[in-house]
C-alpha cells in the first residue's frame, strides 16, 4: 500500500509523508530551502519588483532613477495601439494554437499508439523540433521562406507558382506563417503529453466497450477522451502560457515585423528596451506577468482543481 | 486550514516583498553611477605615456571588403610603428552593433573607439559620462575637416568624436535599366519624378528598392521630403521645438504618400533590409530595381552582393540628387546627409585619439576613394574615382545646411519612432497627421 | 496497448454493417496514416535542407534551392569546424549548460525535499511562490535582470549566464521533483529516524540515490534549456570569445548574409550537439517532461 502511490497522494495538499513526520524544525527546513530561496529570490523575485519600481519612473537606464511618472508608462501602454495588436497576435497564437494543435496533437497520439509501423521512429522525428534551439529553428525557416528560397520555389516546380507569397514579408499573412513555424517546433511536445496520457488507459476499458459494441469512435469519444481530459488540460494550460510568452523565435525570424504585423508582447516589450525605454519597458513586464498571473489562477481554479483532486489516470 | 494558510502566503508575500523594496533602495545607488566599475578588457592607461602596453578596444561595422582589409591594415600599420599598443578590432555588422553597443553603454562597458552618427544618440552618451572629452588632444590637427563634418560629433561645442567617411545621400541608379524604359536619370522635380516612377512600372521595371524591413532606409523619403519641403529654417526649428505637425512635415508625408500608392517597391519590400541578398542592396546588385535612396557605402555594398567587391558592377551605377519640390522652400544646398565618425569611450587611453589622427591622414582617407565611401579630409580627396562618387562628394562640398539623417539626429526613442511611422506611411497604416501627431507626442514637442 | 486493429479482431462482425465501419476504420487510419508521413517530410525537409546546403555552394543554392548538392562541397563545413569559433561556442555552451545544472539540481532537490516531505509553516506558500516563477520568463524579466547582473558585476561573465538559468529553472524542476520525491515510502523515512538519522542524512543517504532518475530527467531538461538559450546570454557575454553557440548562428545569419551556404553549415552544425543529446537521451527527456506535467 506504502509501496505505489495512492491516487490521493497527489491530490491533496497533507502528503503521506506528513503523517509520519512532524516539522523538523524551522531551521532545518530553513537550511534546505536556503540555496534555492537565495538564487530565485536574487534572480527572479528581486527583478520582479524591480520591474515594479522601474515602471513607475521614466529612465533610460544610464543615469539616476529620477523621474517619477506614476501609472503614466501603464497607462501608456494600454492605451498604445502596438502594444494592443501585440497583445492580439498572442491571443491570436492562443486561439489558434488550442484550436490546431492539440487537436493535431492528439490525433497523431492516437496513430503512435496503434500498431502502425515505424511508430518509434515517428515519435522520434516528431519531437525532433523540441530540442533545437529558438534560433538554429528560425534561421532555417528564414531560409526557406525567403523570397525565391525552398519553398516558393517547389511551388514552382509543381507549377503552382502563383501561390507564392511573402511568407514573412508580406503583413496579411506572416502571423499564420509564424504559426505554422511554431507549430513545427512545438506540436511534438504535445503529441508526447497526448501520447502518454493514451497509454496510461487501461487496455481493458476499450475491449470492454468494444464487446459491448461499440463503435471507434463512440470508444473514443465516451472513453478515451475522457480519460484524457487531464492531459489535454495540461496541454492547454502550457500552450496558453507559452503563447502568451512567447520571444526567441519570434525575434530570430521576424524580428516581430513586417511593421509589428507579428509582434507580441515579449518582442515589442524588448524593442522598448533596446530604445531606452526602461520604466516604459518595465511597465510592460509586469502587464505580461499579470495576464499570465491571472489566466494562471482562473485556470488552476476552473479547470485543473478538479483533475487534482480526482487524480490523474494511472500514476 | 485553508484560510490559515492564505493568510500565511499573503503575510510571507508582503514580507517577501517589503525586503525586496528595502534591498532595492539600498542598490537604489548604484543606479546613479552607471559606469562606476571600469571593465576589465580595455586596460585604460588613461594619460599613459609611451612605451607602456595600451589596449585599443575598437568597434567598427565596416564589415564587409574592402573596407574591412582596410582598416585592419591601418591598424596593423599603427600598431607597428607604436608596437606598445595593441588594437583589438570587434566588427560586427550595423543592426548587431546598435545591439551590442546599447547594451554594453548600459554596463558602463564602454569601447575605446566606436561607431557613431553623432546626433541625439551622442547626446545621450554624453549626459551619461560614457565618452570621453577630446578637444585638447585634436586641437591641433582637427581643422583638417571641414566644420560642417567635425560638428557632427560635438555637443555644445565640445568634441567627442571624429569623422572618417561623410556624404550626402541621392538616388544611385541602374542607368542601363533607366535607358530600358526611355528615361535619362532622375527627375529633378518631384512631379516629373512621380512620372518617372509611373514610366518604370510601365516599362515592367520595378522603380525603387527599399529596405524598409530595417526601417531607416525608408525614413530617408520623410526626412528628404520634409528638407524640400520647409528647407533649412523649418528643420532647424523642427529641432529646437520637436513639433512634427509643422507643415513641412505634413506635406512631407503627403507625399510620401502619393510615392507609396503608386507602389514602386520591390516585393517583399515591408520585409527586406537594408544589406542581404533579398534586401535593398541584394535587389539593386541584381538589377531588380532601377533605383536606391542611399548614402555614399551603397555602390560598394551593391558589389559585395553582386558577388566580388573587387569587380565592378555589370550595369552602369549613377547618381543624381534628390528632387525638388515645386512649390517647397528647399534649395539644392540643402541636403540630407550623414558624417559616420568613431566617438572616443570615457576610459580610453591619449593612444585612441592618436589613432583617430593616423587614420584620417590623407594617406589613409585616400583609401576610401576606391573603397565604399568618401574620405573627410579635404586632401584626400583627389583620390575619389568613380565620378559618381565624385558628384556625391561635390554635392556634399557644395552644401550650405546638411540634415544629419533624422533616426540620428534626433534621440534613439524619437529616431526609432520616425522609423516606424515612415514604414507606417509606405504600408498606408496611417495618414501624415496621424503620423504627425503621433511623433510630436513622442518627442514632447 | 489499446487500437482499433486489437478490437476488430475480437469483434469480428460479420455483417455487412459490420463490414462497412471496419472499412471506415481502416480509411481513417490510413488517412491518419498520411497525415503522419506528410508530418514527418515536414520536419525533415527542412532539416535536411540545412544539412544538404551546407554541402553545397551559393551558386547552387540560388539558383536550385530544390536540388541536392552537385557537386559536394566540402569547403563549407570545414571551414566552419576550422575556424575555431564553431568550437570556441560549443565549449562556451557547454560549460554554461553545466554550469546551470550543477546548481540547479542541489538547490531545487534540496528544497523539493523538504516541501514533498515534510509539513511546516508556509510550505504551501513557498511552493505556490515558486510556481509563479514560471509566469515570468527570463525574456519578460531582462530588463531588471539586467540590471541586477550589472550591479553584481556579472555582466560579460557565463555565471551571468548560469545563475539566472538556474534560478528561473528552478520552478520546472521542483515541480518535477515533488511528487517524485513525495512517492519515496515512509517506511525508509522512518527507519531512518529509528536509526537516529536525521532530515539531512536521510537525504544524502536515501534520498538522493533514489532519485536518480528524476535528478538525471531535470539535468536533462536543463541542459537542453540551457543549451538553446538566446537573450540572456545575447545580452550577457558581449565579447564574442564568450558567445554560446545561438548567439553565433544568429550573427552568422545576420553578418554574412550572401554566404547562404556558410550560414546553413554553421547552423547545421550548431544542430548536431543537441539532436545527437537528443538520440541518446531521447527517452529520458519524453518521461521527464511527461510524468512533470501530468503530475502537476
Amino acid at each position: 500500500m506504502a509501496a505505489a502511490p495512492s491516487p490521493t497522494e497527489t491530490a491533496t495538499p497533507r502528503a503521506v509523508g506528513a503523517t509520519t513526520s512532524k516539522s523538523p524544525g524551522w531551521r532545518t527546513v530553513a537550511l534546505f530551502l536556503l540555496p534555492a530561496l537565495l538564487l530565485y529570490g536574487a534572480f527572479v523575485l528581486y527583478p520582479i519588483t524591480q520591474s515594479l519600481r522601474y515602471s513607475l519612473f521614466d529612465w533610460n537606464g544610464l543615469g539616476p532613477l529620477d523621474s517619477f511618472v506614476g501609472i503614466d508608462n501603464f497607462t501608456r501602454a494600454i492605451r498604445a495601439d502596438e502594444f494592443r495588436s501585440a497583445l492580439g497576435h498572442n491571443l491570436f497564437i492562443v486561439v489558434v494554437s488550442l484550436i490546431v494543435q492539440i487537436p493535431f496533437a492528439l490525433g497523431l497520439a492516437v496513430l503512435l499508439n496503434s500498431k502502425i509501423r515505424g511508430r518509434a521512429a515517428m515519435r522520434t522525428i516528431f519531437f525532433a523540433p523540441f530540442v533545437l534551439s529558438e534560433v538554429v529553428t528560425g534561421v532555417v525557416w528564414r531560409q526557406i521562406l525567403r523570397p525565391d528560397g525552398l519553398v516558393d520555389r517547389v511551388l514552382d516546380d509543381v507549377g503552382a507558382a502563383g501561390l507564392t507569397q511573402g511568407w514573412l514579408s508580406n503583413p496579411d499573412i506572416v502571423l499564420f506563417s509564424l504559426f505554422f513555424i511554431l507549430s513545427w517546433k512545438y506540436f511534438g511536445l504535445h503529441m508526447v503529453l497526448m501520447l502518454a496520457g493514451l497509454q496510461g488507459i487501461p487496455q481493458e476499458l476499450r475491449e470492454a466497450a468494444a464487446i459491448d459494441g461499440a463503435s471507434a469512435w463512440q470508444s473514443f469519444r465516451n472513453i478515451t477522451l475522457p480519460l484524457l481530459a487531464p492531459t489535454i488540460r495540461v496541454s492547454v494550460f502550457l500552450s496558453i502560457i507559452g503563447a502568451l510568452q512567447q520571444f526567441d523565435l519570434v525575434w530570430v525570424t521576424t524580428g516581430g515585423g513586417p511593421i509589428g504585423a507579428s509582434s507580441m508582447m515579449a518582442t515589442f516589450l524588448y524593442e522598448q528596451f533596446r530604445r531606452g525605454l526602461f520604466g516604459y519597458a518595465s511597465a510592460l513586464s509586469i502587464i505580461i506577468f499579470l495576464l499570465s498571473l491571472v489566466v494562471a489562477i482562473l485556470y488552476q481554479r476552473m479547470v485543473l482543481r478538479r483533475d487534482i483532486e480526482g487524480a490523474g489516470a494511472g500514476a | 486550514m485553508r484560510n490559515e494558510q492564505r493568510v500565511r502566503a499573503l503575510h510571507l508575500m508582503v514580507i517577501a516583498a517589503i525586503l525586496s523594496l528595502l534591498a532595492a533602495a539600498c542598490g537604489g545607488a548604484a543606479e546613479t553611477s552607471s559606469g562606476d566599475a571600469a571593465s576589465g578588457d580595455a586596460a585604460s592607461d588613461a594619460g599613459g605615456g609611451g612605451g607602456e602596453p595600451v589596449e585599443i578596444d575598437w568597434w567598427h561595422i565596416q564589415n564587409n571588403d574592402p573596407d574591412k582589409s582596410n582598416w585592419q591594415d591601418m591598424a596593423d600599420a599603427y600598431m607597428e610603428e607604436h608596437p606598445n599598443v595593441t588594437i583589438n578590432i570587434n566588427v560586427m555588422e550595423n543592426e548587431a552593433y546598435k545591439a551590442a553597443l546599447q547594451t554594453n553603454l548600459q554596463s558602463g562597458d564602454v569601447p575605446d573607439l566606436f561607431q557613431s552618427w553623432g546626433g541625439g544618440g551622442l547626446r545621450q552618451q554624453v549626459d551619461a559620462g560614457l565618452v570621453r572629452d577630446i578637444t585638447d588632444l585634436s586641437a591641433d590637427w582637427i581643422d583638417r575637416f571641414s566644420p560642417a563634418a567635425v560638428g557632427v560629433h560635438q555637443v555644445d561645442g565640445t568634441q567627442y568624436g571624429i569623422p572618417y567617411n561623410a556624404g550626402v545621400f541621392g538616388f544611385w541608379y541602374n542607368a542601363d535599366l533607366f535607358e530600358e524604359a526611355g528615361l535619362d536619370a532622375p527627375a529633378a522635380t518631384w512631379e516629373e519624378f512621380l512620372e518617372q516612377v509611373q514610366t518604370l512600372k510601365d516599362a515592367g521595371i520595378t522603380p525603387i528598392a527599399v529596405g524598409a524591413g530595417d526601417k531607416w532606409p525608408a525614413h530617408f523619403y520623410y526626412a528628404y521630403l520634409m528638407i524640400r519641403a520647409g528647407g533649412a529654417d523649418a528643420m532647424n526649428q523642427l529641432a529646437e521645438t520637436n513639433d512634427f505637425t509643422a507643415d513641412h512635415v505634413i506635406t512631407a508625408g503627403e507625399q510620401v504618400q502619393r510615392l507609396a500608392d503608386l507602389q514602386p517597391f520591390q516585393e517583399g519590400f515591408l520585409g527586406a533590409g537594408w544589406d542581404a541578398p533579398d534586401g535593398e542592396s541584394g535587389v539593386m546588385a541584381r538589377e531588380g530595381a532601377a533605383m536606391d535612396l542611399m548614402g555614399q557605402w551603397a555602390p560598394g555594398a551593391f558589389r559585395n552582393q553582386a558577388g566580388d567587391p573587387a569587380e565592378p558592377l555589370p550595369f552602369d551605377l549613377q547618381w543624381a540628387p534628390f528632387p525638388m519640390l515645386e512649390d517647397g522652400a528647399g534649395t539644392e544646398g540643402e541636403v540630407l546627409g550623414g558624417v559616420d565618425g568613431f566617438v572616443v569611450g570615457k576610459d580610453a587611453p591619449d593612444e585612441a585619439v592618436d589613432f583617430l589622427k593616423f587614420i584620417t591622414e590623407e594617406e589613409n582617407q585616400e583609401t576610401w576613394g576606391t573603397a565604399s565611401g568618401l574620405p573627410v579630409n579635404p586632401d584626400a580627396a583627389d583620390a575619389v574615382e568613380d565620378p559618381a562618387m565624385q558628384q556625391v562628394l561635390d554635392a556634399l562640398n557644395d552644401a550650405e545646411f546638411l540634415q544629419i539623417a533624422l533616426d540620428q539626429f534626433f534621440s534613439p526613442e524619437v529616431g526609432a519612432e520616425i522609423n516606424d511611422q515612415t514604414v507606417e506611411l509606405f504600408a498606408e497604416k496611417v495618414t501624415p497627421q496621424q503620423a504627425a501627431e503621433t511623433l510630436t507626442q513622442t518627442a514632447g514637442g | 496497448m489499446p487500437d482499433a486493429a486489437a478490437t476488430s479482431t475480437i469483434d469480428i462482425d460479420p455483417t455487412s454493417a459490420g463490414r462497412a465501419a471496419a472499412r471506415r476504420r481502416r480509411l481513417v487510419r490510413l488517412l491518419l496514416y498520411v497525415v503522419a508521413i506528410a508530418v514527418m517530410l515536414i520536419i525533415v525537409v527542412p532539416l535536411s535542407y540545412s544539412i544538404l546546403g551546407g554541402f553545397r555552394s551559393n551558386a547552387q543554392l540560388v539558383s536550385a534551392p530544390t536540388g541536392l548538392p552537385d557537386p559536394w562541397v566540402f569547403g563549407n563545413y570545414a571551414a566552419q569546424l576550422g575556424s575555431g569559433r564553431f568550437w570556441r561556442e560549443v565549449v562556451n555552451s557547454t560549460v554554461i549548460a553545466l554550469v546551470t545544472t550543477a546548481v540547479v539540481l542541489p538547490a531545487s532537490s534540496l528544497a523539493a525535499f523538504v516541501i514533498a516531505r515534510y509539513t511546516f509553516r508556509g510550505r504551501e506558500p513557498i511552493y505556490g511562490l515558486f510556481t509563479i516563477g514560471l509566469l515570468f520568463p527570463v525574456a519578460v524579466a531582462i530588463l531588471p535582470l539586467f540590471i541586477v547582473l550589472r550591479q553584481i558585476g556579472l555582466l560579460s561573465n557565463p555565471l551571468g549566464v548560469a545563475l539566472p538559468q538556474a534560478a528561473f529553472g528552478l520552478p520546472i524542476a521542483i515541480i518535477i521533483m515533488r511528487p517524485f520525491l513525495r512517492a519515496i515510502p515512509d517506511e525508509l523515512q522512518d527507519a531512518a529516524r529509528i536509526d537516529g538519522a536525521g532530515p539531512l542524512r536521510f537525504y544524502w543517504y536515501v534520498v538522493l540515490p533514489l532519485s536518480r532518475p528524476v535528478l538525471s530527467t531535470v539535468a536533462i531538461l536543463t541542459i537542453v534549456t540551457s543549451w538553446n538559450a538566446f537573450l540572456l546570454p545575447l545580452l550577457v557575454l558581449i565579447d564574442p570569445a564568450q558567445h554560446t553557440l545561438p548567439i553565433g548562428v544568429n550573427n552568422i545569419s545576420t553578418q554574412y548574409t550572401t554566404d547562404y551556404a556558410a550560414v546553413l553549415a554553421y547552423t547545421t552544425l550548431a544542430m548536431l550537439p543537441a539532436l545527437i543529446f537528443y538520440a541518446i537521451a531521447e527517452r529520458q527527456i519524453v518521461s521527464g517532461l511527461t510524468s512533470g506535467a501530468i503530475k502537476e
